[in-house]
């Protein structure tokens, strides 16, 4: 991907933004890796990036992390649209594949991460309007509740049980097929 | 394309001539798999159940809870149907959420197993049962829904339920996705589709399996698709007229796919939003597209009728730029007002300048065909990527030397913009290389050629290498390319990948291969 890490270093060139986080930390980004963050693009295009961009909601540990994301994302989709412009030059089924395969690796390890670190960062995604991340997150969140009974997933989220015992043996049954 | 035995006929007129339960029921078996390979994944899957979070020993705080509902209702409309259900019950928070949030309901979901993968053989009890379960989940959760694919029912046999699942999934403007794939028994579809289906005011996408069409002519006079962007017909009984019904009624409508029709395929195409048609595992009457400005792509494999030739006729298509795949044995193209055969010549009002990307089939040993193939070219003057499918045939009237291609005056100037040529299930036949050589010799912009071979014809890859690199020893016209070697992984074709077809991003879906273990071999040369 070195045509897509030349175009990332021009566009780096070309604009940075400064991204100051809840406790204050300064991350410097390319544009094309902060305007994955909708919220962030509209700021940009309002004009209102000068003295960097403060996000009251996203703590310097949570910002590394998305700002990791955007910047690997930011380098793909650069990357598809050179791959794409030069289809016939490039022995293209074989270099696609493997581009989507490292990105599905990549998103993959990004997510290994604890509970509260996974909530934080859907939070994050949503308040910095991220679509690619906010998927993702929640994705893995509704995959960890598959297949699973709700005591279950009360014991693994710490939910509390507040239906009286009447009130949830009609919702259950109302949806028994989902209980068989 | 495919060699694949053609989904027909089921119909009353092969009872008549007494086939073989047995062989009904592998055809049966084969028709739903041509279907089922023509349906894209469902957006939810129940892969995932074995995930693991790392606890974080964070105080017993319910943080999943304490999300906005937005990020709830997200998180449950990413589950599979039973699994959101299931949530209605963790605590008083989760049941609101749950009857607001649009559901994703695919049948296979209820199967006891509850799997992502149609079965192909399914018994009654179990239909019924799936069924039983659609009914319930339908009138528990007041909808609407994001998505609905049924798939696992004999329909037939649930006539009332049918109609009342279309009438719940269209409250509220209903269902945007639907997917209604019936199973019938004996393999007919006599019933017409109920027309509550026509007011799906926020459909975006249906799929129809083994349905007869309703007749367009009775239906209310709203009746519409206001916001369908892609429909697919699989194995459907519908009329030429009913088809230009849907067309004028579907004012935003970019896809249209045909899989194993029914009856042979009349369609006179007027469409100001269409970007794509395909049709596959259909038999064609005739195809006229009369009127489709933004028409991009064409695709067709179709199958031969009672040994007529597949009329094409394309009167307004100016934004056309993908075609294929044409068979020149088989098919028969109309610009305007001509039909392209011997001698049509290079006239400018015969010709398609718009397309780009050609696929067409040739029996190298067939001399009509390898004849025709410059003519045809010729009327596609900007071809810049060239897909050719060597057909093997029985026929053949003997060998083509390089000399035959290099007297064909018309195809030269065509080749003088080719970019890219794939040659499909290559065979090492003395016809092929003749023409291969002739290509490499004439073709100054080729940058890269790609040789599928067909399966069990790549003895190894020492030996493909060899082959396709002398290829190259003559005279040539181009001094780099860029040569691309691997096997086809099915014997009999391909099937036709609707999903790529109708993929606006895959630039060229005849390019996207199924090679075998070989994999991919490239060099400059």
């Amino acid at each position: 991907m070195a045509s897509a890490g030349s175009g990332d270093e021009k566009a780096a060139a070309a604009a940075m933004i400064t991204l100051i986080s809840s406790d204050n930390e300064k991350f410097e980004v390319t544009e094309a890796t902060a305007t994955l963050s909708q919220t962030i693009r509209h700021m940009i295009e309002d004009g209102c990036t000068d003295g960097g961009v403060p996000l009251p909601n996203v703590t310097s540990k949570i910002l590394a992390r998305v700002i990791e994301y955007c910047k690997k994302h930011a380098t793909a989709a650069a990357g598809e649209e050179g791959s794409s412009s030069s289809f016939s030059d490039a022995a293209f089924l074989e270099v696609d594949r493997a581009f989507l395969e490292e990105l599905e690796e990549f998103d993959d390890a990004f997510l290994e991460v604890d509970r509260a670190t996974l909530f934080d960062l859907i939070l994050a995604a949503n308040y910095l309007d991220i679509k690619g991340l906010l998927n993702l997150t929640c994705q893995k969140v509704a995959d960890s509740v598959k297949g699973k009974t709700p005591e279950q997933i009360r014991e693994m989220y710490n939910i509390v049980n507040d239906l009286t015992p009447e009130e949830e043996a009609e919702i259950r049954r109302e949806t028994q097929w989902a209980f068989e | 394309m495919a060699n694949f035995a053609p989904p027909f006929p089921l119909d009353s007129d092969s009872r008549r001539r007494g086939v073989d339960p047995q062989e009904t029921e592998a055809l049966f078996g084969r028709v739903l798999t041509y279907i089922y390979h023509a349906l894209p994944n469902p957006p939810v899957y129940t892969f995932g159940d074995l995930c693991i979070l790392f606890d974080d020993g964070g105080g017993g705080v319910d943080r999943l809870s304490l999300l906005p509902d937005k990020l709830l209702g997200n998180i449950i409309s990413r589950l599979p149907v039973k699994d959101a259900a299931r949530t209605a019950v963790l605590s008083r928070r989760w049941r609101p959420i749950w009857r607001a949030t649009p559901l994703v309901l695919v049948d296979t979901h209820l199967l006891p197993a509850s799997d992502d993968v149609i079965p192909d053989h399914l018994d009654r009890a179990s239909s019924t049962a799936v069924a039983d379960a659609v009914s319930a989940v339908l009138a528990a959760h007041p909808g609407p829904f994001s998505c609905v694919r049924l798939t696992c029912c004999y329909m037939d046999e649930h006539r009332a339920q049918v109609v009342r699942w279309l009438k719940d999934l269209a409250i509220n403007g209903g269902v945007k996705e639907l997917f209604l794939i019936n199973r019938p028994w004996p393999l007919e579809a006599k019933t017409p589709i109920p027309s509550a289906l026509f007011s799906m005011a926020e459909l975006t996408c249906l799929y129809l399996g083994f349905w007869r069409f309703p007749d367009t002519a009775c239906l209310p006079r709203g009746a519409a698709f206001p916001r369908l962007r892609e429909l697919c017909l699989c194995s459907v009984y519908i009329d030429k007229h009913d088809i230009e019904f849907v067309l004028s009624r579907s004012p935003v409508l970019e896809i249209l796919s045909f899989e194993g029709l029914l009856l042979p395929l009349r369609l006179r195409l007027v469409s100001d939003s269409l970007r794509c048609l395909q049709v596959h595992g259909c038999k064609l009457d005739n195809i006229t597209v009369a009127d489709a400005p933004r028409l991009e792509r064409l695709f067709l494999h179709t199958y031969e009728h009672e040994g007529l030739k597949n009329r094409i006729k394309i009167a307004h298509a100016p934004a056309l730029r993908l075609f294929g795949n044409f068979e020149l044995g088989k098919d028969e193209l109309q610009i305007g007002n001509t039909i392209i055969k011997g001698r049509t010549g290079a006239n400018p009002s015969v010709t398609m300048p718009s397309v780009m990307t050609l696929d067409v089939d040739v029996r190298f040993g067939v001399r009509n065909d390898t004849k025709m193939l410059p003519i045809l070219l010729g009327c596609f003057p900007n071809v810049e990527t060239l897909h050719i499918h060597s057909k093997n045939t029985t026929e053949s009237t003997g060998r083509l030397n390089i000399k035959f291609w290099q007297e064909s005056g018309a195809i030269k100037s065509v080749l003088s913009r080719i970019k890219l040529m794939a040659f499909h299930d290559f065979r090492c036949e003395r016809n092929e290389i003749s023409f291969l050589k002739f290509i490499i010799e004439s073709a100054p912009m080729l940058r890269t050629l790609l040789i599928v071979y067909a399966n069990g014809y790549f003895g190894s890859t020492d030996e493909a290498t060899s082959k396709t690199k002398a290829l190259f020893a003559g005279k040539r016209a181009n001094d780099r390319c860029l040569l691309a070697v691997c096997e086809s992984e099915h014997g009999g074709g391909v099937l036709w990948n609707f999903q790529n077809g109708s993929d606006f991003s895959c630039h060229d879906p005849f390019a996207v291969l199924q090679c075998s273990s070989f994999g991919v071999g490239h060099w400059y040369v």
